[in-house]
């Protein structure tokens, strides 16, 4: 390692010097009185070069010479020594080509990057290649050159040149001053390096071939949330410990949803819309990209990311301003920007992108404001659009006849969660939310295609393949934003590849996903709305479950028996589990709708002079609460349940969304199953029977996916609880 | 004694308010917030070609890593401090932009860039691009490189080309500035 010269000559003077010093001193027979004005300095230097000096002497002036050629050939010894760790960075094996690779090779990096390596001929060539591509210069002839000389040197099975070279540097100098490294820390903080990037669509399409990294939203392209790791297990959960926290400073992040991705032990997740990269093992900040949103970003819901995908080395979100924005997975640098949608006309978005092959698929929020919803694909590349597939089927669309009038063009239909991908299909299948207005269906006669309905379309083309709709012409806020968990089931004997879906509305749901046929739906929390199925699986309406101007309770509420957090599925136990809110009700009271205008909410409730607009009266009745039920995806019928809070319980938020969620669950392939809610527990549980392995109490509500990875041998579980992320390992 | 006192307050109150009609603390505008003279399409043209400035800078997704990501450099500096890091680049250099070379106890090396630094453990970007960390109980030594500095463009490039090339540079001002 070279050094800072001109630091080094300071000090070689000053040594100089000193040593000059002494050396004078220590011939003086003068004694020093520390109390006397005089100085050692003062008396040292009228030795040497005062006429007045106690030891002039007849060779005083061979003395002095001596002392300066003696200083400066200590100065050179130093400058020269200095200059050798140097002369190790380029100490190649002299042969044809080396003057070459020294010119080329170094001006980015130390030879000591390839001289540890051996490669073969084609090797070596790729790794060249590889250079070029990231900026190396140099012509044709040059690069055979060096090539060649590589493989001469550096080639498999070549030691000599190693020997050679590394002879010259460890004989070098001193290397730079080492730092002051601390004692081994008392907290184990395991690392690894390796590449943290260069994900291909090949590997989050097998995910499941290292699981020790968490490459996309859902976990893999299914979205089961099951992981393969093992090393946390039923009997040692309780040994689990709290290893580190991600503490987030933005205003108003409230609740916090974002799920992170995990790739080499460097974890990518967000504050808002700011986009951190962390060390997995430690919480410490690689970087930051801060993004500020337009000011006329409309929210219904707090500043909500859920999260980011990645693609080679680029990190892609979705900001609340209706952006999608690619950064430099590397060094946190934005590398471009697309509108996807107008924010002033109420568009936001808030889910994490999903890339599928070259392309990166979002969803938009806002069914609140009168948008016209849609799910839109962009090249991965330079964020131009590919295909978009409006939700609220308009002019020359299927369904079209599903909409009254002009409806349509305020039709809602928004797609704020992240869908799930079938390969075997090439299908997209992703959930659209509610109608618009929301709660007054007047205005938009007609069943609301595609509204509230599970739809699959075409990755390539953005082509509606099928669709499911679970609440035809729905009036109480079922958003069907959930996630479709991909699976192959026995279903009637046979194997069948399906799709296991929790609904808003309180049904949990079973299709067949290469068709959308509808298999089975069964209420899993108390319901007052559905009195059956007809043959295609359209529900037949209860009486008195329409929403009117004088109130008509229905169960669930509009936050839904379920919401956003993702379910989760393991093939190992055959379950599926869903978070579910139960003896929840709204009275439903039906406005007048207003007049839309463009970025103005619009959600059907009426006027009333002098007064706040009525507004859905969301019941408090006792009974009520949030629990892990565990349901048997063949039948719908219960297994087993664990209670996460109460409905009356206080909370620390006072946010109303955050009155209403609950963790996402999360299991592994060691019958762990890690969840959570709005109190504040983190739980892990037996995935077999429920039963409780290991609480933590963080505080704040858990309203996110939990994720487990590994770095080095490691197991870790990360999940949010009020506007922090908590990260625990075995103790 | 009451004349000196008011005297003295009347010359506090002077300096407040000269020193706010003066501003103070001005705040040098950066190139972006400029206008720059020059051909900023023939900027880039040096910029990505003769110039070679791509060996070791970044811009979006082009260039390579060692060097200062230049995307929004015209929001980071002033044309003057362009001008210098160009003609005078050594002494422009800042020691948060030089490599950083550890030395591992079990005798590996990595060199990059620094990016963080605790009491355990220190994160870098390494020169393959990869974001590590590592444990400081493992590093046998570690600094940073004396690199070879950035070479001076004083006599490479006509004074045309290089405001041509400033001009590119006041361009860069990152994706959202744009």
């Amino acid at each position: 390692m070279a050094l800072n010269h001109r630091k080094l000559l300071r000090s070689a003077m000053k040594t100089a010097m000193r040593i000059r010093q002494l050396f004078a001193t220590a011939r003086s027979s003068r004694l020093r009185n520390p109390w006397t004005s005089e100085s050692p300095r003062r008396s040292a230097s009228n030795t040497l070069s005062s006429s007045g000096g106690t030891h002039r002497g007849y060779f005083s002036w061979l003395r002095h010479l001596a002392h300066s050629l003696g200083c400066w050939a200590l100065l050179s010894l130093l400058y020269w020594s200095a200059s050798i760790p140097a002369l190790a960075q380029s100490a190649l094996p002299d042969g044809p080509g080396r003057a070459v690779v020294e010119r080329m090779c170094t001006k980015c990096h130390g030879t000591e990057e390839f001289t540890g390596q051996r490669k073969t001929e084609q090797q070596w060539s790729d790794t060249v290649q590889d250079m070029i591509s990231r900026g190396a210069i140099g012509t044709d002839d040059d690069v055979s050159k060096v090539v060649a000389y590589l493989t001469q040197y550096y080639g498999k099975g070549n030691n000599a040149a190693v020997a050679a070279a590394s002879s010259t540097s460890q004989s070098s100098a001193p290397e730079p001053t080492p730092a002051q490294e601390p004692p081994p820390a008392a907290m184990e903080t395991t690392v690894s390096p390796g590449p943290t990037t260069g994900i291909t669509y090949h590997r989050i399409l097998h995910a499941n071939d290292e699981p020790q990294n968490w490459l996309t939203y859902g976990g893999t392209y299914k979205s089961i949330h099951y992981s393969l790791l093992k090393r946390i297990t039923p009997e040692n959960a309780k040994n689990l410990d709290l290893k580190w926290v991600f503490q987030t400073h933005r205003m108003g992040l409230d609740p916090y949803e974002t799920t992170p991705l995990v790739v080499n032990g460097v974890m990518y997740t967000m504050q808002g819309d700011d986009v951190v990269a962390l060390d997995g093992t430690n919480g410490r900040l690689f970087w930051i990209y801060r993004y500020t949103p337009a000011t006329n970003a409309i929210l219904c819901c707090g500043v909500i990311s859920r999260g980011l995908a990645i693609l080679g080395h680029t990190l892609y979100m979705s900001s609340i301003d209706a952006h999608l924005i690619a950064i430099d997975a590397r060094t946190g640098k934005a590398l471009w920007k697309t509108m996807v949608a107008p924010a002033s006309a109420g568009y936001t978005m808030t889910g994490a992108p999903l890339v599928v092959k070259n392309k990166v698929i979002v969803g938009v929020a806002g069914g609140e404001y009168g948008i016209r919803g849609f799910i839109a694909a962009y090249d991965a590349h330079n964020g131009k659009q590919v295909w978009r597939f409006q939700t609220v089927a308009g002019p020359g669309d299927p369904g079209r006849d599903s909409w009254g009038g002009d409806s349509w063009k305020q039709g809602g239909g928004s797609t704020w969660l992240t869908g799930s991908y079938d390969p075997e299909t090439n299908l997209i299948i992703w959930g659209v939310g509610n109608p618009g207005p929301d709660y007054n269906g007047d205005v938009r006669p007609g069943d609301n295609l595609y509204t509230c309905s599970m739809v699959a379309v075409d990755a390539d083309t953005g082509k509606l393949k099928w669709h499911y709709q679970a609440n035809p012409h729905n009036e109480f806020d079922w958003d069907a934003v959930q996630v479709p968990l991909l699976a192959d089931i026995t279903w009637q004997g046979k194997p069948r590849k399906v799709i296991l879906w929790a609904d808003r509305n309180g049904f949990f749901y079973v299709l067949d996903r290469t068709t959308g046929k509808f298999l089975l739906g069964k209420a899993f929390v108390k319901q007052n709305w559905n009195i059956g199925f007809d043959k295609n699986g359209r529900p037949i309406m209860g009486p008195n479950t329409k929403s009117s101007t004088t109130g008509t309770r229905i169960y669930p509420d509009n936050q839904g028996g379920t919401n956003w957090f993702n379910p989760s599925f393991s093939p190992l136990t055959g379950l599926f589990y869903v978070n579910a809110r139960e003896n929840y009700f709204t009275v439903f009271v039906k406005g007048t709708p207003k007049k839309y205008e463009s970025g103005d909410r619009y959600d059907g409730r009426g006027r009333l002079v002098g007064g706040r607009p009525p507004r859905p009266v969301v019941g408090a009745d006792k009974d009520q609460y949030t629990a892990v039920r565990a349901l048997d995806p063949k039948t719908g019928e219960r297994k087993w349940q664990f209670k996460l809070n109460t409905g009356n319980s206080l909370h620390t938020f006072d946010g109303w969304q955050t009155n209403f969620g609950a963790a996402g669950i999360l299991t592994t392939a060691s019958n762990v199953l890690f969840t959570g809610g709005r109190e504040g527990n983190f739980v892990a549980l037996d995935a077999r029977s429920g039963s409780l392995l290991w609480q933590a109490t963080l505080g704040g509500p858990l309203i996110m996916n939990p994720i487990t990875y590994e770095v080095d041998g490691k197991q870790y579980v990360g999940v949010n609880a009020g506007t922090s992320l908590f990260v625990f390992g075995l103790r | 004694m009451w004349a000196a006192r008011i005297s003295l307050g009347v010359v506090v109150a002077g300096g407040v308010l000269f020193a706010q009609q003066r501003n103070a603390f001005p705040h040098p505008k950066t190139a972006s917030e400029v206008q720059v003279p020059g051909d900023a399409a023939h900027g880039k043209a040096i910029f990505d070609g003769k110039g070679g400035c791509l060996v070791c800078h970044q811009v979006g997704s082009k260039g390579s890593l060692p060097g200062v990501n230049l995307s929004d450099i015209a929001t980071q500096r002033t044309v003057e401090q362009l001008r210098k890091s160009l003609l005078n680049p050594s002494p422009e250099v800042q020691e948060a932009n030089q490599l950083y070379r550890v030395a591992m106890r079990d005798g590996k090396t990595v060199t990059g860039k620094l990016l963080n630094r605790g009491l355990y453990s220190l994160q870098m970007l390494d020169s393959k691009g990869n974001l590590i960390s590592l444990r400081r109980s493992d590093v046998r030594e570690s600094g940073f490189m004396q690199t070879p500095p950035m070479s001076s463009y004083q006599d490479k490039l006509t004074p045309e080309e290089q405001r041509d090339l400033i001009a590119y540079l006041a361009t860069l001002k990152g994706v959202i500035g744009q």
